[in-house]
């Protein structure tokens, strides 16, 4: 009889262990040793969405861009990534240039980028993302774009859905620094000629919006060193998205009863010739240091 | 058999604190639905939320894109949260309606869902953004204190703070004519 009763025995304990380490995981309002909440800290009240590169890409597969291999991060520089903040910036990095990749459907050029992020995933403890399912649909790598742009999304998606299970506050933070500003470096690189009405460049100009909600989201977690450094990196960039003018224009006009909001459309983020080629510039002295871990 | 009896109390007992501990960034993986010609935008974002307190989500919406936005809250909250959205660039508050009302009519709440006869199907609040220009969403939840509840003897109880998921589902397509 006593012999009945120890499975259930066991069940309890392990239903109270699970228990308690899930209640551990919770995410942040402060709370005290019997888990009610003491302090709401503006954190955790304010969040800041950064964008994925594939959605950079989106608008530029059409034809306003060509693909060239030179823009991508060489692959052997995953190599110098030795400390957590390079590794995570450079996972960021490598994800764009695989977006990238996908979104002009270079097969090759992605499996080898998907190769380099496994790598580093491996280092910065997200390896379990690759699972078999999703290596498994790489390696019959999709022969139409469609579904290879799908995998590419899949697997940034589970990447941070997994930061985000884990409270990896701070590495979300810097995975999506190094994938917002290798997207913004590949696209400034291949815009050959600045052009007033060019829907590329208002693409680079309207990133100043992303930037800012970039750089407020890395404020919330500048208590992290790693943060507070790549912080400082950025503030050329900042400086120039500064002087970007914000200027006046007509709403246009949309069909009424679309069942749309129409949010925008009163005014436009306008960038210049010379502010331009001063972010082209500056983009790229920052990526270049970054991904050559020169910090 | 009571050993048994008490193992299935210790279990039944545990079970709240699963459904309280669950892990938000699920949430997404949830409530996604495939709406062609519409895709998951991957800011879609879950985040543990407490009554008797606002929440900001700062989304910024790009020129070209079309954008759709569904809201999905914890079953803690009854539907009880307030919806704000503004847009940064014109400072105009464009939505602000209750989680819930009695009213069942396309546009008068944001969380609760019902069933159309017209359609025979479940409708769901979704909200529909088209920036002709670049812009940045201020989304605005307000919760309200959870009810207070009596203490047996009548006295004031500790003050309740109910916790649970508040989630953001956010689509975009090229929008229409754009390159």
């Amino acid at each position: 009889m006593k012999s009945l009763h120890k499975p259930f025995m066991w069940i309890a304990a392990f239903g109270m262990m699970l228990g308690f380490a899930s209640c551990k995981s919770d995410p942040d309002p402060k709370k005290n040793d019997t888990g009610k909440i003491t302090e709401i800290t503006n954190d955790n009240l304010t969040f800041y969405l950064i964008p994925s590169p594939k959605d950079m890409f989106s608008f530029t597969s059409s034809n306003e861009i060509p693909f060239s291999t030179e823009v991508l991060n060489p692959a052997e520089n995953a190599d110098k990534y030795l400390d957590v903040q390079s590794q995570e910036l450079g996972f960021g990095m490598y994800s764009a240039d695989l977006a990238y990749t996908a979104a002009f459907f270079q097969t090759k050029e992605a499996k080898k980028y998907l190769k380099v992020v496994r790598g580093l995933s491996a280092q910065i403890g997200i390896s379990s993302v690759f699972d078999e399912a999703l290596v498994t649909r790489f390696d019959e790598m999709p022969d139409n774009k469609d579904s290879l742009i799908q995998v590419t999304n899949d697997t940034y998606f589970d990447i941070v859905k997994f930061l985000e299970e884990n409270e990896r506050k701070s590495s979300l933070a810097l995975i999506s620094t190094g994938g917002w500003l290798e997207s913004l470096y590949i696209v400034v690189s291949l815009v050959k000629e600045y052009k007033e009405n060019s829907d590329v460049i208002q693409l680079i100009a309207d990133q100043k919006n992303i930037f800012e909600n970039l750089l407020l989201y890395l404020e919330q977690h500048k208590s992290d060193p790693n943060i507070n450094s790549v912080i400082t990196e950025l503030a050329p960039i900042k400086a120039i998205y500064d002087q970007l003018e914000v200027v006046k224009v007509e709403r246009p006009k949309t069909p009424e009863n679309s069942g749309k909001i129409i949010v925008g459309g009163t005014t436009k983020i306008v960038i210049t010739a010379e502010q331009f080629k001063n972010l082209k510039e500056t983009i790229t002295k920052v990526r270049n240091k970054l991904s050559a871990n020169n910090v | 058999m009571k050993l048994f009896k008490l193992a299935l109390i210790l279990i039944a007992t545990m079970s709240p604190l699963f459904s309280e501990a669950q892990n938000c960034a699920e949430q997404v993986d949830l409530h996604k639905k495939f709406i062609k010609p519409f895709q998951l935008n991957d800011m879609s974002k879950s985040a543990v939320c407490v009554s008797g307190s606002t929440y900001e989500f700062k989304i910024p919406l790009t020129k070209g894109r079309e954008y759709r936005m569904q809201f999905y809250a914890a079953a803690v909250f009854n539907n009880k949260i307030n919806f704000t959205i503004i847009d940064e660039s014109t400072h105009e508050t464009v939505l602000n309606l209750p989680g819930e009302t009695y009213e069942r009519k396309v546009g008068s709440c944001v969380l609760a869902s019902w069933y159309d006869e017209d359609t025979e199907k479940e409708y769901t609040p979704y909200f529909d953004f088209y920036p002709p220009t670049s812009t940045t969403l201020k989304v605005i939840m307000e919760i309200p204190e959870a009810p207070q509840e009596k203490t047996s003897d009548g006295g004031v109880a500790p003050k309740k703070i109910d916790k649970g998921c508040v989630t953001i589902i956010l689509y975009d397509k090229p929008a229409e004519g754009s390159w």
